[in-house]
């Protein structure tokens, strides 16, 4: 029997890359994000052989992920969500308090919807193309630019997120 | 990029922190084969329940009626002989038992769906299968990355449909290069080895005493 390349090298070489970006998914749950990866690549794991073959296995991993989380949102997300939305906490510790820009990021993430998140993490974070994330989330280019867009929007409102980007120094 | 979108790039990649452990291959490996075993381990269950309920009363009625007597001596015959070949296993000749009942009735379904098993372990997997009305063969492959007794890949592949009582043929992972052959899989294949002897005279016995119950019942 041929030996299909090795499963738990792959778990290696991408479980640091995919929690990360799970982390960003899951609104910064490390619980969630881990039970988010660990499904993703037991996915992975049950096609080994044909996905070991493939040209990108791990864009495949990626994407069994991404369109894992947008199917389980239905379920476990809801009240993730509902509580995330709280907003006056938001608004006020950013004006009063030294926020930490990761506790602002992950409040801002709290903000965006399942599929704002899912753009963003894979647009900004993984910087794949418009057209990959496109085809990686199942729709279309001008979904992903719309996506983005508000996304964006939503997150400039943030104070502390705004406040930590103007601070960020990396840009031009 | 418009000048934003690259300042949230940037944040985003310093901010999202590392993750506070690793995930390793066990738990990944192990946990897809117990949620896989799970989701298919209590439909079966419950339809071999089924199955052994009314392959008893069968043969009960079938030692009842006198001529069809020698049938259910036949079947329980065979189960004896499984177990008394595996006396070290003891568990074994329990997993093996139900084979008769399922193989001899499915027939009636028609053809059989073979389920996905890669993944699970081998005693897992077989049980399905044999749930399934389905005859197992076991092959070992060498895979150092796979613990020992896990199902790397079968034959016929998931979703083909098959004649009841169908051989499926899995591989198992036997661990690393020269392992020793682990009690995982031997168990498996002690059961499997006595498995068609005693699936192969028990057929037609049992069918004939589920024939004679069924409509009886």
């Amino acid at each position: 029997m041929p030996e299909p390349p090795d499963f738990a090298d792959f778990v290696r070489r991408q479980s640091t890359a995919m929690l990360r970006a799970a982390w960003l998914l899951t609104g910064g749950d490390w619980a969630l994000a881990e039970d988010l990866v660990q499904t993703a690549l037991g996915e992975v794991w049950r096609r080994w052989e044909r996905v070991a073959a493939m040209e990108s296995a791990e864009g495949y991993a990626h994407k069994v992920m991404v369109n894992t989380f947008l199917r389980w949102r239905g379920r476990r997300w809801t009240g993730e969500i509902a509580s995330a939305a709280l907003p006056e906490p938001a608004a006020d510790s950013g004006a009063f308090r030294q926020v930490d820009t990761r506790e602002s990021l992950r409040q801002a993430l709290g903000e965006l919807t399942a599929r704002q998140r899912a753009v963003i993490t894979l647009r900004y974070f993984e910087d794949r193309t418009e057209t990959d994330t496109a085809r990686i989330m199942g729709c279309s280019v001008g979904t992903v630019k719309s996506q983005a867009a508000k996304a964006l929007t939503r997150l400039r409102h943030v104070p502390g997120l705004m406040d930590v980007q103007r601070a960020g120094g990396t840009h031009p | 990029m418009n000048a934003d979108e690259q300042r949230l790039a940037d944040l985003l990649k310093r901010v999202v922190p590392e993750p506070p452990r690793q995930l390793t291959y066990e738990e990944i490996t192990v946990r897809t084969a117990e949620r896989t075993v799970k989701s298919w381990l209590l439909p079966s269950l419950a339809a071999a329940s089924v199955l052994v309920i009314g392959g008893t009363v069968g043969a009960v009625a079938a030692t009842r009626s006198g001529p069809a007597g020698p049938g259910a001596p036949a079947a329980y015959q065979g189960t004896s002989r499984a177990g008394s070949a595996t006396p070290a296993a003891r568990p074994t000749p329990t997993g093996c038992q139900p084979m008769p009942e399922p193989t001899s009735s499915a027939p009636a379904g028609g053809s059989v769906t073979v389920p996905g098993i890669v993944g699970q372990r081998a005693i897992a997997a077989e049980q399905v299968l044999q749930t399934a009305g389905l005859t197992v063969t076991i092959k070992q492959a060498v895979s150092p990355a796979v613990p020992a007794g896990i199902v790397l890949s079968q034959s016929p592949a998931t979703g083909t449909h098959v004649a009841p009582g169908a051989t499926i043929t899995l591989t198992i992972a036997s661990g690393s290069a020269g392992a020793k052959p682990t009690s995982v899989p031997t168990p498996a294949s002690t059961c499997l080895t006595t498995a068609p002897p005693a699936g192969a005279p028990t057929p037609s016995p049992t069918t004939t005493a589920a024939g004679g119950g069924a409509p009886r019942v």
